[in-house]
């Protein structure tokens, strides 16, 4: 967890990068990360020599000291490399705010993305290479016998749905305000509309799993730099302060047998990021823009509830006509107004940070939420979950 | 049934007393002898009570669907789409569950809060039995 240290103290986001984001982009993961560090370096008036922390994730097959040698920093004496269990983009977020904040580092560059699967390992097929049959041990032992896959996050919907009772239109909604959201957003690899009926008839993926329940396969990543606050004040964006973090496993580590599989560790990592933020007075109805984590729709469902923006199992009734779209007289946040990982592309997390960062510096364009002052980002699911707060500064 | 193509399970010092229950036909599941604590995933400490007093128990095989998904794309070999996975969770205990697939029902039948069986599929290589796979089938007569 990152404690809420006040406006004085808690670290900043001051400049924001991305790559291109394609379906292939014929270029490894440390050319595009590297892209995405010169973007955000130069966005926030730095050069090389400035960057002293870099942190990174295995799960963006990134690597520090490629990465290192790859943008030339001379000058690095901290490094945040994530692994299990601290997947999330987010999480290399508050690991590198609490260097920057402790003093470990003076100005940070986190950065997070995907590439999309390729070959061996990839969903269609995990076992290639091997003889066949193949024999797992480990933890496959358990799913691949029984065809298991994936999708696990299937069965959090399956058990969700028989629960509270949400139809499909209630996931929908959550594909239909993304898509809605990345026409703006020229980036985008999705942009062309899509309706409840094309959402309804779309062909299955994993029951019930349609194709627009998952999110879109790309090359890309983004990065943002950190520094305290007095440096962001002599930077040209205005700053957006990290007021709080949290990633909290809940009570299992083994996903299959979470003790309430309609919800997931997002209830817990929420309640603790709000305990947090307490001393702020901030509430969820006064955040304006909420970048949720939507590798599935379910997910998404799942953190609007556990973060207080929609009661918990009342997303069927709340998740109708303009609910959480930009232009919405509703009440609510934006939701994921760069189109998400469903339509912007899977840019692992760190899509939904620049985003965020972009959107309180005020400048987002078209998509613009108005007079967005606090934010809400979140990543992941289950025992990898991750959410932190973020305000513009004055 | 068709012949079974799919990933046959490597046993480990933890799982060696599930999969060789399964063999013979029985549904083995590691449990605290203390506290009587079922522990699934296998561990040779109880998580409950930290005691290492882990013994193995046998269970009713009798349990309760608690998540299905009927996966429409191949995603694993032999495993040819539509096929259900399922999550079954076994009377002894609240949270006791175990990913495997229910046979012998239309899918339309299928679904969470259905009372199952165990039954087992013998995997037979060259005349050998290589291991059983836990399925599960609608419960006939009494506790359905």
């Amino acid at each position: 967890m990152k404690l809420n240290l006040g406006d004085q103290k808690n670290a900043c986001i001051v400049g924001v990068g991305r790559s291109i984001i394609s379906r292939d982009s014929g270029k490894t993961a440390t050319t595009l990360a590297t892209d995405a560090c010169v973007a955000a370096i130069r966005d926030a008036g730095l050069s090389s020599a400035d960057i002293d922390g870099l942190a990174t994730n295995e799960m963006g097959l990134l690597n520090g000291y490629q990465l290192r040698e790859s943008l030339g920093l001379s000058n690095v004496s901290w490094y945040g490399q994530m692994g299990l269990p601290q997947v999330t983009a987010t999480f290399s977020m508050i690991e590198a705010a609490m260097a920057v904040e402790y003093g470990a580092s003076t100005y940070a560059v986190v950065v997070m993305g995907a590439m999309k699967p390729r070959g061996n390992g990839s969903r269609r097929d995990p076992f290639a290479g091997m003889p066949r049959p193949p024999r797992i041990g480990g933890e496959g032992q358990w799913s691949a016998p029984f065809g298991g896959n994936g999708f696990s996050f299937v069965h959090w919907m399956s058990r969700y749905m028989w629960k509270y009772g949400a139809p499909r239109e209630t996931f929908g909604h959550i594909a239909l305000t993304a898509r809605k959201h990345a026409r703006d957003n020229e980036r985008a690899i999705a942009r062309s509309p899509l309706t409840m009926d094309d959402y309804l008839n779309a062909r299955w993926i994993s029951k019930p799993f349609c194709l627009f329940d998952c999110d879109y396969p790309v090359d890309g990543y983004a990065a943002v730099v950190l520094t305290t606050p007095d440096r962001a004040r002599h930077l040209p964006h205005r700053p957006v302060s990290i007021i709080a973090g949290s990633q909290k496993t809940g009570p299992r580590t083994e996903t299959m047998l979470w003790d309430d599989m309609s919800n997931m560790g997002a209830t817990y990592c929420s309640r603790e990021m709000w305990e947090l933020a307490g001393g702020t007075g901030i509430r969820p109805e006064d955040v304006q823009v909420a970048c949720l984590y939507d590798g599935f729709t379910i997910l998404t469902v799942n953190w609007l509830e556990a973060l207080g923006f929609i009661s918990v199992g009342e997303a069927k009734d709340v998740l109708v006509g303009d609910a959480l779209q930009l232009g919405s007289s509703g009440p609510g946040p934006v939701l994921n107004p760069n189109g998400g990982m469903l339509s912007e592309g899977r840019v692992h997390g760190m899509g939904f940070v620049a985003e965020a960062a972009d959107q309180l510096m005020g400048r987002s364009g078209s998509r613009q939420v108005p007079d967005a002052r606090i934010a809400v980002v979140s990543n992941g699911a289950g025992v990898q979950n991750c959410s932190m707060l973020l305000k513009a500064l004055d | 049934m068709s012949e079974y193509e799919g990933p046959i399970p490597i046993p480990d010092d933890d799982s060696r007393d599930f999969w060789e229950g399964c063999k013979r036909h029985e549904l083995i599941f590691k449990r605290c002898d203390d506290c009587g604590f079922y522990i699934h995933l296998p561990k040779s400490r109880c998580p409950e009570c930290w005691s290492t007093n882990v013994g193995t128990a046998r269970v009713s095989g009798k349990g309760t669907v608690y998540t299905v998904t009927i996966v429409s794309i191949p995603t694993a070999p032999g495993f040819d789409p539509p096929y259900n996975v399922s999550l079954v969770e076994l009377d002894e205990q609240p949270g006791l569950r175990v990913m495997t697939n229910v046979v012998d029902c239309p899918e339309e039948e299928l679904e969470i809060g259905l009372r199952v069986e165990v039954t087992f599929r013998d995997i037979i290589a060259d005349g050998k039995l290589e291991a059983s796979l836990p399925l599960f089938r609608p419960m006939t007569g009494e506790g359905g």
